[in-house]
Formats: C-alpha cells, structure tokens, sequence
C-alpha cells in the first residue's frame, strides 16, 4: 500500500509540470480510497485470480491496449475493490508513460483516472521544442451490463466511456485536429472458455469503440473533414496456468490527420498475475506509423498493484 | 508496409491461435480415469473437506452440514458430473443451498480450495478445466439462495 503512493508520487515529482488540478485531485482522491479501502475493508478478493485482468493503456482493466468487459481487481457485488497501475511503453522513436487508479464498486461500475504522458523524441525537435511531450488526462467509467466472465454462458458485457482531455492542445490542434477533447464510447464482451484451448482456459475479448481520438488522443480528436468513427478491438489469451497468459491484441485505429498517417495498433503479451494484489504485463507492441514516424515498436511493460 | 498487409498477418495470427484451441486432442483418457475414478474422487472430496474447515471464510457455512453425508453426496455429484458410473442420490442444488444464501466470494473461495486440491493431487489441467468448465453453469443454482 505504501508502495503505490510512494511510486505515485516519484512519477509525479519526476514530470517537468505541474499535475493539472482536476486529475490530481481525481489520483489523489482514489489513492485516499485505496488507502481508506485497504485499511476498513480489506475484502475485495472475492473473484478468481486473473479475472480482474490488467490495467490497459488508458486506465481501464482489459488486457495491454484494449479494454475488456471485466471490471478492475477482484471485488464482487458486496465488495468495493482499488487498482493502481503504471505503464511504460518504448518504441522505436517514442515513449509513452501511463499512470493511474481505478476503483470496482460491487463489480458494477468501474472508475478510473490516467494520465499519459508521450515523449515525442525526434519529432520534438522537428517541431523546434527539444523536450516536448504531449500528455493527456483520460477518465473512464465502465458499467457491467450483464454476465460474469467465467460463470455464465453468454460473455460479460459492459459499456464504458473514457473522456480524455489534452494538457495543452496547442500540437493537437496545429496539426490539424478539431479538438483538444473528447469521449470514446466503447462495448465490450468479454469470455473465458474453461479448458477451450487445449485443455486450457482460452479468454476472448471483442470491443467496438465509438472514437474521433487520434493516437489515443494524444494527437488531438478528429481532423479535416473527419470526425468519429466505429473501431474493432480484439484480444485472445490462454491461461497456460492460474497465474500465466499470453496472448494477442489487436485494436482498429482511426485515420483522421491529414497530415500524418495512423496505423492500428497490436501486441503480443505475457501477463503474470502472482496473487490478487499483483499483476505484470509484458508485450512487444507494434504501433504503426506516429506522427510520420513508421514502424514504432518495441516494448510495453505493466505493473498493476492493489492492497 | 501497409495498413492492410498489417491487419491481414494479425488476423493470421489470431486465427492460427484460435485453430490450434480447436484442434485440441480430444482422444484423452475418459474424463473419470484422468481424476483416478472412484480413490481419485475420494482423495479430492477428503481434500477438500479439509481445507473447508481450515478456510475461515467457507468453514461457517458447513456449521451444521453433516460432513459424512456432504463427503458422499460430493463424490456422488461429482463422480455422475465427470461421467463416473455413479448416481447422486442428493436434493436438487437449489434445495440444498436455499437459506444459506452463500455469495459470489464463499462460492468462489470454495472453488479456488477444488482447484489447490486437484492441483495437489496431480489431476490432469485439462481434466480440472473441463469438470470447472461442466460445474461452471451450477453457479446459479447456488449462490444467493
């Protein structure tokens, strides 16, 4: 527990800025939470070990860059459950950070709260701002509609929004974006197949996500003559033990700029879940084309924590 | 390399992956066999038995449950679950759970305690995942009643 305000407070104190209000007050609220929760109600393990998956690259639980139906941690419907996860992806040119909380409340709703921070490496000296990065606050809820992920016949489903808001929209919005903010609206449906994979667990994940966000929203939300579009995202993972998976993602990206192309993204990851209070994802990640930066990959690399 | 040749290779990928979930040998040993039949069952139930009265969280549900009984009606379930020659000889799940009102964690608590035993008696994976896969649909039937 100590540990996750001591990691979250080093990342912090390593930015060049000041956290903008509202996230900080939002990361600092839920820390207080995990604290509180970790302290008052230290039953939030009710659900079955892996089965809160990751904290994806937004924030969401879902697998390394797609979010699936599940809710983050292990709470169940009497119980009320926090996350924090940090995540580091390095690519051929770029740098992404990700930092963030979430909480389950009776595996119902899921909030959560990330910033990202993108290195922008030889791009920033293109621009003529050695140094530059482009950051953005993402909030999201997700509410389970219906379903349980491992008990019942029909996949979890759940709906879920992620509003994501630039620091400073002054890059987005030179290169053409129409927006500094927006919301992606995603439907997910999530299902573990017991023994479907050769006698092993086999997770599948499908999500459509309504978006207008370029490169996550870090290039600013659509652009001439392109506004929101419909994405498919899909994940599929085995269980080769109760604590090992690996698996594949794959997430359908917009094409709004016309100034840069974008690709879509994929992964191939490991993920490690030792207990339910923590969880690694190791992926090589291939993120296309960036800011007419081609073939960016490389390594992405999770931790999620929880008390 | 372009967007499409891009999307083309994933989709082998993950089609080469989900072909090799259906190819899974299905010519096993019969599901019975692989938990060691009858002795096997019994080991697993004696197991369990244990570790439900070690797990604080599980152990007062069974306060007033006749653990001969529960030990035979077990092996009996689980013996006609896994295709066993056996005939259970039980009430109906729902009977036998109602006022109880065991929530989503007990039934899960008690599930991770099946899955450490069956690991410690060296079942199968494969077998373990198909009897949790055949148990999963009774969850219903169980919990909050």
């Amino acid at each position: 527990m100590k540990a996750t305000t001591v990691s979250l407070q080093h990342v912090d104190c390593g930015q060049h800025r000041q956290i903008p209000i509202p996230l900080g007050s939002a990361l600092a609220c839920l820390a207080l939470l995990i604290s509180t929760c970790g302290a008052a109600n230290a039953a939030s393990d009710g659900r079955l070990l892996a089965t809160g998956g990751a904290s994806q690259i937004e924030g969401s639980a879902g697998g390394g860059l797609v979010p699936w139906a599940v809710l983050t941690g292990y709470a169940t419907r009497e119980q009320i459950g926090v996350t924090a996860f940090a995540t580091h992806v390095e690519v051929e040119d770029f740098g992404l950070d990700n930092l963030g909380v979430a909480i389950n409340l009776h595996n119902r709703v899921e909030l959560s709260a990330a910033k990202q921070r993108l290195d922008l490496g030889p791009v920033a000296d293109e621009l003529g701002m050695p140094g530059a990065t482009l950051r953005q606050n993402v909030f999201g809820i997700k509410v389970r509609i219906a379903g349980d992920v491992v008990y019942t016949p029909w996949p979890q489903l759940a709906l879920g929004v992620q509003y994501k808001d630039s620091v400073d929209g002054t890059i987005p919005l030179a290169l053409g974006a129409r927006d500094d903010h927006g919301a992606d609206v995603y439907l997910s449906a999530t299902k573990l197949f017991l023994g479907a994979a050769a006698g092993r667990n086999l997770l599948v994940n499908g999500t459509l996500r309504s978006t207008s966000a370029n490169q996550l929203g870090l290039l600013g939300f659509g652009g001439p003559g392109e506004g929101r579009s419909l994405q498919a995202e899909v994940s599929a993972a085995i269980l080769f033990t109760r604590s090992f998976a690996a698996g594949i993602e794959y997430r359908q990206k917009p094409d709004n700029l016309g100034v840069a192309r974008e690709d879509d993204f994929r992964d191939v990851f490991i993920a490690w879940f030792p207990n339910k209070h923590v969880s690694t994802v190791l992926a090589w990640v291939d993120l296309g084309s960036i800011a007419n930066h081609d073939r960016q990959r490389g390594w992405y690399l999770s931790v999620q924590v929880s008390p | 390399m372009t967007k499409r040749a891009n999307t083309g290779r994933i989709h082998v990928l993950a089609l080469t992956v989900l072909l090799a979930a259906c190819a899974a040998p299905q010519s096993r040993a019969p599901l019975y066999d692989q938990f060691g039949q009858l002795e096997g069952l019994n080991a697993v139930v004696d197991g369990l038995v244990d570790r439900i009265h070690a797990n604080p969280q599980i152990a007062p549900l069974f306060a007033n449950t006749d653990m001969a009984r529960f030990h035979q009606l077990l092996v009996e379930y689980l013996c006609m679950t896994i295709d066993g020659p056996c005939t259970y000889t039980g009430e109906e799940l729902v009977e036998v759970h109602t006022g109880l009102n065991i929530t989503e964690a007990e039934f899960n608590s008690l599930v991770e305690d099946l899955i450490e035993v069956m690991q410690e008696r060296h079942i199968p994976r494969a077998a373990q995942n198909e009897l949790l896969a055949r148990l999963a649909p009774t969850r219903k039937d169980v919990i909050y009643q």
